[in-house]
């Protein structure tokens, strides 16, 4: 159990400190072809300490939570910062103070019990595959729900506690047809207990008839011609080139470690229509997937405007990125379980929607590709990405023509924005996406659909 | 109360509340280390944990539970909730735990780190790093010593302990000249002593020469079919489409893996041969014990081109008849071929040397697509510059199909050892 008071340690601090007790509580189902093959349930709790001494920190982290851990974890955490400062040659000013209070509660009062109406509902919509779609040959569901819940002090008085559970499903299938085989998987979830959710089957079948629709198209698809194209990237792929080619390198620690957008302050980073926002927990009027309101510095979790109509505006900070720049700490510092310290990490990473309709965008478009939904993707500091694409379709003379077969997109992020000449009108969020910096972490990406030119790869 | 006594502690609940097989692990870990930012050491760390790992099966239903918080009733709890998550779960006779096996004790004999060569090794990393005016290392750079204990018991009377013990060397860095960067370098080096510098790891020492070079690149020109040599640094990008795809559980089990009937047959070039090593000295973060709860074995994958066997669990196994492994993949050994590295480059008409690939998934017949980085333009037998915004497609059956070459020489990175091989037929597309 997390515990109401942690003030009742604070006489233990020395120095600048952070406390955090923190539960994950991580359900993890998986049906292949109609084989549970996953069952899974794990609980990691404990609790950490990080302490900063003249530029210089200690970090330590323990299992459960009881008062003996806690001190153990606060009497290593400082002797780790005092070790490394007595070894220093040069010493840095205190970090800039920030108290916080407060309490989020976004849980439905349990703590995590999906598992039979989850394997239910898989079975239900496999069973609905099986019969209805003969040629797809394979059926994985994957079913996560994590419940974060923590309760963090630090010297600066900051005091806040949070229950945030943020559930996903993530449906693989592979169809076969004489010979012609495609894949493809579809993500969905959001911030909350999955409970009630999944409970629309009809729902999810009309989605599943969808992607098969595309899949069967697919199958029978076309290897993209390879170049650079005049391309419709969907909102799904926006949204990952929002946060892996551009988020990444405005996070202030990569900026530190070379980013290209270290030079790139109130330069020219896209084109007049592209404004990038990394929303702390609420945008247009409605509740992000990913919501921060505190982060695991104590600092209060504003909004970041990281390009605006085309200039490169701000970074995003945690309290020792903005002391090396002068700059505010932007409530960015974000840790995955108590054995995690905070690092610089992205909440909800969008490009801002435009006035444009998709239709006139396909229309506007004579030889290229509406390139529909990302596979993984990683970019660099240079702000070079490497995106895969596993749904997509021909735009010839403004028509949408016939489907592509798995191909990878890639380029430099701020060429690509720079060349963005249509943005729609329309924000859709990709739900249940993780961030691999370091520590996996739920991040959530979206945006408009933009038309650009970007290189596609191909035989 | 010793770790033994908490294993056995909770198998008892766990048949107390109606197990009818069940089987408990104990893993306490703990992660020791230093991290980098603008060239100094600027974070110490210490974090333990422990976990609790519990599967039960009750008429044929199964669930796993874990949980690292051991406070007075949490395991009989655990293993409450687990028998309770069992009637979630559709019935199916495939579940089930390994067999009794004789008791053992296993150790990699590295116990515990020593912190003040850790911190003198880190020092003298940085100091070789200024010999590389242009290189900014990134704050995720970090040397950690890693240790981890586990006991494993089951109803069938299995019980096993393992300690394995080894340093962990992450560097992040890339270079930074004239306003130009270099793309990003990542390794990742285990090794089971700090007896050598830790520029010598790996292919460090390379890849920090690589990384200067790298600020000023090219695009390849058009699009042709060509070669690349993979490096070691990346080859594991295109083995896993094997070793963690087509010849394990998921893609058998729904029968879409185009190894499926290859079993005694040529796949690839009959020089590779492939074999997974956790039990070899040279593996610093090899396992001793699988997650069934058997006890490893060295596994040969590939002999000579040949498919020798899948990598199946025990449930994979069981739901497609296909003959179990003691072996849970990972550390994965590509025996050395007998030309030189060097040769291999001199022997390429026009090509690559890839030495980072970003690329998507590969479709389920092998095709893939995407770019790399950190690369090198050849032509003629030689390296010629730095690649940019180049892409490569092909199909990776295919690929190791047409092997032209492996090299003598190998890189050990501590949880894998690879050569550089040379593969033929793959679509080359620059500006």
């Amino acid at each position: 159990m997390i515990e109401k008071d942690l003030n009742k340690y604070s006489k233990y601090f020395d120095g600048y400190t952070e406390l955090r007790q923190q539960i994950n509580i991580n359900t993890n189902i998986v049906l292949l072809n109609g084989n549970l093959t996953t069952n899974d349930k794990a609980t990691l709790a404990g609790v950490s300490a990080r302490v900063y001494r003249n530029g210089y920190w200690g970090f330590a982290s323990l299992p459960g939570m009881n008062g003996p851990n806690v001190k153990e974890a606060l009497k290593k955490a400082t002797k780790g910062a005092v070790f490394l400062s007595s070894h220093a040659k040069k010493s840095f000013p205190q970090l800039p103070v920030e108290k916080t209070c407060g309490k989020n509660d976004l849980s439905s009062g349990r703590l995590g019990e999906p598992e039979k109406n989850i394997v239910q509902f898989m079975r239900e919509i496999d069973a609905y595959i099986a019969s209805k779609y003969k040629n797809v040959k394979s059926r994985r569901f994957w079913f996560t729900e994590h419940d974060v819940e923590k309760h963090l002090i630090t010297s600066d008085g900051s005091d806040y506690y949070s229950h945030i559970p943020i559930h996903r499903m993530i449906l693989f299938l592979t169809y076969e047809k004489e010979g012609n085989c495609a894949d493809i998987y579809r993500m969905s979830g959001g911030c909350g207990h999955s409970g009630g959710i999944y409970s629309s089957i009809s729902e999810y079948c009309a989605m599943v008839d969808e992607t098969t629709e595309h899949l069967a198209r697919k199958s029978e698809g076309v290897f993209a011609d390879s170049g650079l194209k005049d391309c419709v990237l969907s909102s799904s792929l926006t949204g990952i080139l929002a946060h892996e080619a551009i988020g990444h390198t405005t996070e202030a620690d990569l900026v530190m470690g070379g980013s290209v957008a270290s030079g790139l302050l109130n330069c020219q980073a896209g084109s007049r229509l592209i404004t990038l926002v990394d929303f702390a927990n609420t945008a247009c009027g409605e509740r992000c997937p990913v919501p921060v309101y505190v982060d695991d510095e104590g600092t209060k979790a504003e909004d970041v405007v990281i390009i605006e109509n085309g200039t490169l505006k701000a970074y995003m900070h945690d309290k020792q990125s903005s002391l090396h720049y002068g700059a505010k700490p932007t409530g960015n510092a974000r840790a995955g379980t108590f054995a995690d310290e905070p690092l610089v990490r992205m909440r909800n990473t969008a490009i801002l929607p435009g006035k444009d309709k998709l239709d006139d965008m396909i229309a506007s478009i004579k030889d290229g590709y509406f390139l529909m939904e990302n596979g993984n993707g990683q970019a660099d500091l240079t702000s070079e990405f490497m995106f895969a694409v596993q749904m997509g379709y021909e735009i010839k003379n403004g028509k949408l023509g016939r489907a592509i077969k798995d191909t990878s997109v890639s380029g430099l992020a701020y060429d690509v924005l720079k060349s963005a000449d249509m943005v729609s009108d329309s924000l859709r969020w990709r739900h249940g996406g993780m961030c691999g910096k370091v520590q996996p972490i739920f991040a959530a990406v979206g945006g408009p659909a933009i038309k650009c030119k970007i290189h596609v790869g191909g035989r | 109360m010793t770790g033994h006594d908490i294993v056995e502690g909770c198998l008892n609940c766990l048949k107390k509340e109606g197990a009818q097989k069940a089987q408990v692990t104990l893993t306490e870990t703990e992660k020791t280390g230093l991290a980098i930012e603008n060239r100094r050491i600027f974070l110490l760390r210490d974090s333990v944990d422990l976990k609790l790992d519990l599967a039960a099966i009750s008429a044929d239903r199964y669930a796993s539970l874990s949980l690292n918080n051991l406070e007075a009733g949490g395991v009989e709890a655990a293993a409450r909730q687990t028998l309770e998550n069992t009637l979630k779960s559709p019935q199916d006779t495939t579940y089930d735990i390994a067999p009794f096996q004789a008791p053992e004790n296993f150790d990699n004999n590295v116990l515990s780190p020593d912190m003040e060569l850790l911190y003198r090794r880190f020092e003298e990393f940085l100091l070789d790093c200024e010999k590389h005016p242009s290189l900014t290392l990134r704050r995720m750079t970090r040397l950690d010593f890693f240790s981890e204990k586990k006991i494993l018991t089951n109803s069938n009377g299995t019980n096993f302990s393992s300690r394995v013990g080894f340093y962990e060397f992450n560097a992040i860095f890339s270079s930074r000249e004239g306003g130009k960067n270099s793309l990003g370098y990542f390794t990742t080096l285990r090794a089971k002593n700090l007896d050598r510098p830790l520029v010598k790891w790996g292919m460090l020492e390379t890849l920090l020469e690589q990384s200067a070079e790298s600020i000023n690149t090219r695009s390849v020109s058009g699009k042709f079919v060509g070669d690349i040599v993979v490096a070691p640094e990346c080859l594991s990008d295109f083995l896993s489409f094997m070793t963690e795809s087509a010849l394990r559980d998921n893609m058998l089990i729904s029968g879409t893996s185009l190894y499926k009937d290859s079993v005694g047959k040529l796949i690839a070039g009959a020089g590779f041969t492939l074999s997974s090593e956790p039990l070899s000295p040279e593996m610093a973060a090899g396992y001793f014990i699988t997650p069934d709860g058997r006890k490893a074995r060295d596994l040969p994958i590939i002999e000579n081109g040949v498919l020798k066997t899948f990598i199946l669990s025990q449930y994979g196994s069981r739901k497609t008849g296909l003959p179990l492994v003691l072996n849970a993949g990972g550390c994965y050994s590509v025996a050395p071929g007998n030309t030189d590295y060097k040769a291999l480059i001199k022997s390429i008409a026009r090509g690559l040397l890839v030495t980072r690939f970003s690329g998507g998934k590969p479709s389920q017949n092998g095709d893939f697509s995407g770019v790399v980085k950190n690369s090198f333009y050849i032509e003629n037998g030689e390296l010629k510059f730095p690649v940019a915004e180049t892409m490569i497609a092909g199909n990776i059956p295919l690929m190791f199909m047409n092997i032209n070459g492996i090299s003598k020489e190998r890189v050990n990175f501590g949880n894998a050892i690879h050569p550089w091989i040379s593969f033929s037929g793959v679509t080359i597309s620059g500006k």
